[in-house]
């Protein structure tokens, strides 16, 4: 029997089969979410070459490179990070194809506006499109501005199509929202079990689709008044009120990546530990309660901001520091448990699945610490604030997105793994941490963040950092050519037969 | 930049008769295809979606939006979002049920569907075309030359009537796109392209067409402001265009019950 022949075995397909369809849209949604990653990775090799004095761009380039690093990475991600959740949920819970291909047509559409606003129309104001900069450019247009928005407004509305046809398909699965959210069983303390429990990634995909909703909604409402004011309808825009919730959308969409790919963590590790991770109580507990605190740690970003209500600020100190207990308590807790003494086959997933561990570990505590109020006056415009980003996205969120295509594609194609793709997942926990390591100690030497030039005693860091992220580019091309190379057997093994039940 | 705008319609007797014979041309074949019998009911939407598009066209080019495309830019990127995003899809739609059975066409023309219906040829021809007529030589030659005018009119229309037929034709016709994945990238290539030229047009600093800022009442500052109106027509209803057809155009695939093996 031929690999294109041989039947699938595995826990990505339903029961009755069905799911090819919506396998191979989510398997889309990783692959061009992975193939951005490796796009913009170039160019924040750019970037750290630049800061190192090693390559020189102008600044006006710089600021161009690093808007379209910083967003289309964001997006990357998440959307690597949705479509691993679509696959994994897509084994028990019906999804349509039809309606994840619709949101990923709209969401990419949205990375054309931003790469085009930026690329073509010289846009450099950030990622965060921080109201009222954007309108104020003196090397772009309000047209540029307008772009980035547009390229946002589509993104946005990608990703609501997503959440809420993930919402929906998950209340039609279990019969009601708070069934699907373990509501009875969360409430009693454990004790009332009636209700059939979701598995915790279908938990978890709720738990996003409600966040992912909230944040779409947010950035809808941010860039309202932005088109009303570059039309001409009003004049000006509360920037107190544009600051939130332009955070509120964007800071929520980032995280929104680390708790999914978090989820990934949950669905693809009981196959490599051979220990079921069942919805227990503090697992519904934990997921339940990020629902409203990934909510309000945004406004950890606020603290400098005189006029923000006290109150807020207060809401979101206690918030950054109580989402760290759900999500590090009971996950990574839950998922050294699940490791220790299992007998685990240290092979390519497995690998970058304890990096990524290991990643939201010490970028969640890099974020703590910016939390912290006095600590962020003094750290939130140095590099600290990029270290602590970086080390949950490269270190977590990518790993854990990466690891979860990598099982996949495992099951799929049924191709065994050759031994020096190992070597380069470590070689990216190497390159990656190295890397990061340097951001943070320029963040503790008080470097500014977006910054396009280093002054002289600051470029030492950038040049320590480069050949770490050269390490972590060839890791990523040769995880990717690997990855390639089981890519077409893959998707063809979607629409074969399956074994057993 | 509004004052120039001149409310006229432009009436075109040439383009007049040609729509006429094509709608009489599309009567005569819809009725001998659908009277014929052979399990095929006579398709009224056919015709309604075939007239309305021909009656987009015609307002396309001879209302006011087509009767200021020498004065304005953004009127004339407005006539061309008409044509190909909207008469063309119409028109292709409207055809769909004449040609539903390929094997009742002539062998050339199924070949020549066929051929011209593969997504690589069928975004090539879009693309080139699209292109091509919006490079200054090209487009300057359009504006003083009314049968010029005319051919890049027709141009348009051929070329996304092609570009839509592969999403419009369902797999089983002939040039269907089969898979979702084929249809999502055939749609993005397709938004890509056209709002990477809206792109270039909005974002540009000097002027493509110098022939807009000569038109009487116009200065530089004023063709370019319209000329960035004009990009942004052409690239951001496009994208609005682009996911509609993906709402409309991307279908449930059939389901797939998988055999179980062993
Ligand atoms: C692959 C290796 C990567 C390299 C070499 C890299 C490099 C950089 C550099 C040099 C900066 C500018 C820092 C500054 O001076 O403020 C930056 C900013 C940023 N990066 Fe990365 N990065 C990488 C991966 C990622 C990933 C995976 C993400 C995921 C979301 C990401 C998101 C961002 C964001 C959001 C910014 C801030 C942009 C802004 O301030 O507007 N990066 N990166």
């Amino acid at each position: 029997m031929t690999a294109a022949e041989r039947p699938v075995s595995t826990a990505l397909l339903a029961p009755d089969r069905s799911n090819g369809a919506a396998l191979r849209a989510s398997m889309a949604y990783m692959v061009a979410g992975l193939g951005t990653v490796l796009l913009m990775g170039l160019l924040g090799l750019l970037m750290r070459l630049d800061q190192a004095g090693m390559l020189v761009i102008s600044p006006a380039w710089f600021y161009r490179v690093m808007t379209l690093h910083g967003s289309g990475m964001i997006a990357a991600v998440l959307l690597a990070a949705l479509g691993g959740i679509a696959a994994a949920v897509s084994a028990t819970t019906p999804l349509s194809a039809r309606a994840l291909w619709i949101a990923l047509v709209v969401y990419m559409t949205g990375n054309g506006f931003v790469i085009f606003a930026t690329l073509v129309g010289g846009f450099g104001g950030g990622w965060t499109v921080l109201y009222p900069l954007p309108e104020h450019g003196i090397v772009w247009t309000l047209q540029a501005a307008l772009a980035i928005y547009a390229g946002y407004f589509f993104v946005a509305l990608g990703l609501l199509l997503f959440c809420v046809h993930i919402l929906f398909a998950m209340r039609r699965a279990h019969g009601s929202l708070a069934k699907a959210l373990a509501w009875r069983f969360l409430f009693s303390l454990g004790r009332d079990k009636r209700d059939a429990l979701p598995r915790p990634v279908e938990l978890i995909a709720v738990v996003i689709a409600i966040d992912g909703i909230a944040a779409a909604g947010a950035g809808l409402i941010y860039l309202v008044p932005l088109f009303a004011q570059a039309s001409g309808a009003i004049t000006t825009v509360d920037a107190l009120f544009a600051k939130n919730f332009v955070l509120l959308f964007g800071h929520t969409i980032a995280n929104l990546s680390i708790y999914i790919t978090a989820g990934l963590v949950y669905a693809a590790l009981p196959a490599y530990t051979g220990r079921a991770w069942p919805t227990s109580w503090p697992v519904a507990a934990a997921w339940n309660l990020i629902i409203p605190l990934m909510l309000l740690n945004y406004s950890h970003h606020l603290y400098a901001d005189f006029a923000q209500p006290v109150g807020l600020q207060l809401l979101g100190e206690i918030g950054s520091y109580a989402v760290a207990l759900p999500s590090f308590i009971v996950t990574i807790i839950g998922a050294l448990a699940l490791i220790y003494r299992s007998g685990i086959r240290w092979t390519v997933a497995p690998i970058l699945f304890a990096l990524g561990l290991w990643g939201w570990v010490f970028g969640g505590l890099g974020a703590l610490l910016d939390a912290t109020i006095p600590v962020n006056q003094v750290m939130h415009n140095t590099l600290w604030v990029p270290a602590h980003f970086h080390t949950y996205f490269v270190l977590g969120a990518l790993a854990f997105a990466l690891a979860y295509l990598w099982s996949i594609l495992d099951a799929l194609s049924g191709s065994s793994e050759r031994r020096g793709t190992r070597a380069a997942a470590w070689l990216y926990g190497i390159g990656g941490a190295g890397f990061i390591l340097m951001f943070f100690v320029s963040g503790a030497n008080s470097v500014p963040r977006r910054f396009a030039v280093h002054l002289p005693e600051w470029q030492v860091y950038a040049r320590i950092a480069v050949p770490f992220v050269l390490l972590l580019a060839l890791s990523l091309a040769w995880l990717s050519w690997d990855l390639s190379t089981r890519f077409g057997s893959a998707w063809r093994a979607t629409r074969r037969p399956v074994v057993g039940p | 930049m509004i004052d120039l705008f001149v409310w006229e319609w432009e009436w075109q007797l040439p383009l007049i008769a040609t729509l006429a014979i094509a709608e009489l041309g599309f009567i005569a074949v819809w009725a001998r295809r659908t009277s014929s019998g052979v399990g095929e009911r006579r398709s009224w939407p056919a015709l309604a979606l075939f007239t309305a598009g021909l009656l987009v066209f015609a307002l396309a080019v001879m209302s006011p939006i087509g009767a200021n495309d020498e004065r304005l830019l953004s009127s004339h990127m407005i006539e061309h979002d008409l044509l190909m995003w909207v008469a063309a899809p119409l028109l292709a739609l409207g055809s769909l049920a004449l040609v539903a059975d390929g094997r009742r066409l002539p062998a050339a023309l199924r070949r020549s569907i066929a051929f011209l219906a593969r997504p690589i040829v069928a975004f090539t021809i879009s693309t080139v075309l699209l292109w091509a007529w919006h490079a200054p030589p090209a487009y300057g030659l359009a504006l003083i030359s009314l049968p010029v005018h005319g051919v890049e009119h027709l141009s348009f229309i051929v070329a996304y009537i092609i570009y839509w037929w592969p999403l419009i034709a369902t797999p089983s016709m002939l040039g269907g796109l089969q898979s979702s994945a084929g249809r999502a990238g055939y749609l993005l290539a397709g938004a890509m392209q056209s709002g990477l030229l809206g792109a270039l047009l909005t974002f540009a600093t000097s002027l493509w067409y110098p022939h807009y800022a000569l038109v009487p009442g116009a200065t530089v500052a004023s063709a370019l402001a319209d000329q960035r109106l004009a990009g942004a027509i052409m690239w951001y209803p496009g994208a609005i265009v682009f996911a509609l057809a993906a709402a409309l155009t991307l279908r449930a695939p059939a389901t797939e019950p998988l055999a179980i093996a062993g």
